[in-house]
């Protein structure tokens, strides 16, 4: 008896300690795995969700609903009494922000729910949508696959195979709080019968939209992060006259910080190791290593050259160029840290490019 | 009052003896007329004795070759003792052991003889403990033939063996057999210190002997090993252990024994070590999953369904969301539908018992499935369960792992993930704590000794395992020389 005193009495004390609450049945929990958000000509929020319908008698695995409301959470409200059972977005795989409320309103205040309610998932894919979210979010795949399962591997494919951003919640918090990068999101279009990714969302530090990279943009801006440096990325290069080639690229590159004349300076190194995948003319590809290798380089410097520009004309800076000035810069740094895209549009960026060719693919 | 001393009056032994067994229709008082004039009678317990040798080897020669001068003590049937009792006691002892006894007129003493032979049964193989590369003989009821085959494999005479009797009424004879030179003697004193304790009126079987002699009456786990297999006996022997040879049972008690000899099985050594190993793992895999795979079920659908991979989530929850039951409830049912099933199979004749099987498996696995009153997942969970806990290869450790089940299953009903810490907490806590003979249950994991580990969760090849492992403290720990030309290990 004395022996299992202790033992119930420890047991007794860790009963409150569990704090688990009610159980949550799952096929009575109505989970929430994709949220848009826009704005309405009312100055509300539309908001749309995406929640799994558990039922083999349907052929429909997803139910979709809309509200009105000030905010996120009000629209939980409204959609939680709309719902059978409780509403919970422990699961979430895509939140997609319209482009019209990215054009007007800072988003982060409009997520906050995402962060401050710890139940909710953190790594959902955030998507900016080109135009209407309803047309998205009443998309029906065809393999009657979930909509929000389909808009994240949809997604993740475009990162893996093709190098466009991907950014989940918990990054978007980060490049939106971080000084000295900003954010940039996937970006999605609904054209007749499919949804295509369009490239890449580029916003401001007010997390606002400024502008838009195409999918070739996007590769040579993962290759600016290093992020291809393990991912083969096609990137299809025009040879005037001729047709064009493709390669496979992976990128890895040094960058140098320096501060001179009162502006920062970035001297990039890029080194690209590249192989043959397609080449739509006829040509002695193993005579012409160094043409084609010329060529290549000519035109991987020229875009990634126009890439820099761009952002540096809309004041972004996705590569995180401001974490390089931070860390060898630190006393500049210190003075324009607060509005480091516009210094950033102000640096000098010198960019070089090296293209070594691995392969030249199967055939002669 | 009662004569002890068996008098030198024939007729005086003879009533007496009725009247010791009064109601004793299989005592046979056999008059025997010697050739010397002597007179005598032969008693024995029909059934008890071998009556072919008792013709050829007692009456045959007593009756016709006899002389005086041989006295019949030198007859010996069988081969086996012959001695000569004064007690009324010990006549009464050996005539239950399947002696005969013979009383002559004139004489104050009874010459027993070893003629037993009661209803055996064949040596074969254990149909509880099959293997794929052991030998194919099991113990039998009779312990001098288990005893025997013991000896067969260790011929050697460090193998020592002490008789104890368990038991007023049975008077059950219990063998300890222990290599001298191997196992501690403080487990041997131990364990003999126990059996000598036991008063009771009968053991009947091991599993009965087993119970009064373990540590923790409370605790959910085996603390002995029963074998109906001598080459498990002997490896265990080697290994340092005690066995316990019981009479009147197949079943052989090992001890010391730790948590994880019990998912160790004797093909582990006769296979080559890399499948071997493999299989361990395997059963390490299955004990785990035995445990827990309905009560991470549970907890997943109940509380964190957050756990399950998207794909996973929406198959479960479309099978889910026919069932109306709550996941503890559905869990319940079906693990308590398997034990039935189990329990059922056991006991019936198999020709029956497939019939347990057909039914389960149509009833419970399609039927109820679509009958919406289970899942499928919880089907499969069930099942995977079932197996897992299959694959352990002592039925004792199996049962004890599908109790554990239970409790696992409520906790994580009622606290989810926590629950099932707990759970564990308490298990392991359990396990670390407990003590079989005085020597640690979860050795060579808690108190760690790593040299063990080589024959733990996997199994290393056999050239290199050189020492006995540690768990019961064997006294010689060298089991092969490095060099593998020297092997004896007699000193």
């Amino acid at each position: 008896m004395k022996k299992w005193l202790p033992a119930a009495l420890s047991f007794l004390l860790l009963l409150p300690l569990t704090a688990c609450g009610k159980q949550n049945y799952l096929e009575r929990t109505n989970i929430v795995l994709g949220i848009a958000i826009d704005r309405t000509d009312k100055d509300q929020l539309l908001v749309i969700d995406n929640q799994v319908l558990f039922s083999t008698a349907l052929k429909e695995k997803s139910i979709t609903s809309s509200t009105k409301a000030p905010s996120v959470r009000a629209a939980r409200e409204n959609l939680n009494a709309m719902s059978r059972g409780s509403v919970t977005g422990s699961k979430l795989q895509v939140l997609l922000l319209g482009k019209r409320l990215l054009q007007e309103k800072d988003v982060m205040p409009l997520i906050d729910v995402v962060f401050r309610d710890a139940k909710n998932a953190t790594n959902a894919r955030v998507i900016a949508v080109d135009d209407s979210i309803e047309e998205i979010m009443s998309f029906m795949p065809r393999d009657k696959t979930h909509l929000s399962v389909y808009l994240s591997d949809l997604v993740d494919n475009a990162y893996d195979k093709r190098s466009i951003a991907r950014t989940e919640i918990k990054q978007f918090h980060y490049q939106y709080f971080e000084e000295g990068i900003t954010p940039a999101i996937t970006q999605l279009k609904k054209s007749k019968n499919e949804i295509i990714v369009t490239g890449t969302a580029l916003l401001n530090n007010k997390a606002t939209y400024i502008v838009s990279l195409d999918r070739k943009e996007s590769v040579l801006l993962q290759a600016l992060q290093e992020n291809v440096e393990s991912a083969s990325v096609p990137y299809t290069i025009p040879v005037a006259g001729k047709g064009q080639v493709s390669i496979d690229l992976r990128s890895k590159q040094k960058v140098k910080t320096s501060f001179v004349r009162g502006k920062f300076r970035f001297d990039i190194q890029m080194k690209i190791s590249a192989s043959l995948l397609e080449r739509t003319f006829t040509m002695n590809a193993e005579k012409q290593v160094d043409e084609i290798t010329k060529m290549v380089q000519a035109q991987l410097l020229h875009d990634a050259r126009a890439l820099v520009k761009k952002l540096q004309d809309h004041h972004v800076d996705p590569v995180g160029f401001g974490l390089h000035a931070r860390a060898f810069e630190y006393s500049h740094w210190k003075k324009v840290q607060d509005h480091w895209p516009d210094a950033f549009a102000d640096a000098d960026v010198h960019l070089t490019l090296d293209v070594e060719m691995k392969g030249l693919g199967a055939v002669k | 009052m009662e004569p002890k001393q068996i008098t030198d009056k024939l007729v005086e032994n003879i009533e007496h003896l009725r009247s010791l067994f009064t109601h004793t229709p299989d005592l046979i008082i056999h008059p025997v007329p010697l050739k010397t004039g002597q007179h005598g009678v032969l008693v024995y317990l029909e059934g008890l004795v071998d009556k072919l040798s008792i013709n050829d080897h007692i009456l045959h020669p007593l009756i016709y070759e006899g002389n005086a001068k041989t006295p019949p003590r030198n007859a010996v049937p069988n081969g086996g003792k012959t001695t000569s009792a004064s007690r009324w006691s010990d006549v009464e002892a050996g005539l239950f052991q399947g002696k005969s006894a013979l009383f002559l007129e004139g004489q104050p003493h009874a010459v027993l003889f070893d003629t037993a032979g009661w209803p055996q049964r064949a040596i074969e193989e254990p149909q509880v403990e099959s293997t794929l590369k052991g030998a194919h003989q099991g113990f039998t009821e009779t312990a001098s033939q288990n005893i025997a085959m013991v000896r067969r494999y260790i011929a050697n005479r460090n193998l020592k063996i002490k008789q104890l009797t368990v038991g007023r009424r049975s008077q059950t004879r219990v063998y300890l057999l222990y290599l001298e030179d191997v196992t501690h003697p403080e487990v041997i004193r131990e364990m003999q210190g126990r059996i000598e304790k036991i008063d009771i009126d009968a053991v009947i079987n091991t599993g009965e002997l087993e119970q009064l002699i373990e540590d923790n009456p409370y605790s959910p786990f085996p603390q002995y090993k029963v074998t109906e297999r001598p080459d498990v006996a002997v490896s265990h022997l080697l290994q340092g252990r005690a066995a316990l040879v019981v009479d009147n049972s197949p079943g052989v008690l090992i001890g010391p024994m730790v948590f994880v000899s019990f998912l160790q099985a004797l093909d582990d050594y006769s296979t080559r070590w890399m499948v071997a190993s493999f299989v361990r793992l395997l059963r390490f895999t299955g004990l785990l999953i035995g445990i827990f795979l309905p009560a991470l079920y549970i907890a997943a659908i109940s509380f964190h369904f957050e756990i399950l991979p998207i794909s996973l989530l929406m198959s479960i929850g479309e099978s889910r969301a026919r069932v109306p039951l709550p996941p503890l409830m559905e869990a319940l049912l079906m693990e308590l539908t398997l034990e039935m099933l189990r329990e059922a199979g056991i006991r019936l004749p198999s020709p029956v018992g497939q019939t347990v099987g057909i039914v389960g498996g149509i009833v419970v696995g399609q039927a109820a499935v679509q009958a919406g009153i289970v899942s499928n997942i919880m089907v499969i969970v069930v099942s995977l369960t079932a197996i897992a806990s299959f694959i352990l290869p002592d039925q004792n450790m199996a049962a004890s792992i599908r109790l554990i089940r239970f409790p696992m299953m409520l906790l994580s009903a009622w606290f989810g993930m926590i629950g099932i810490v707990i759970g564990l907490t308490t298990l392991v806590g359990h396990l670390i704590a407990a003590e079989t003979l005085g020597l640690p249950y979860s050795s060579p994991l808690a108190p760690a000794r790593f040299g063990d580990w080589k024959d733990t969760f996997i199994r290393i090849p056999l050239q290199k395992m050189l020492n006995r492992p540690q768990s019961a403290h064997p006294v010689q720990s060298t089991r092969q020389s490095p060099s593998a030309k020297n092997r004896g290990d007699d000193k």
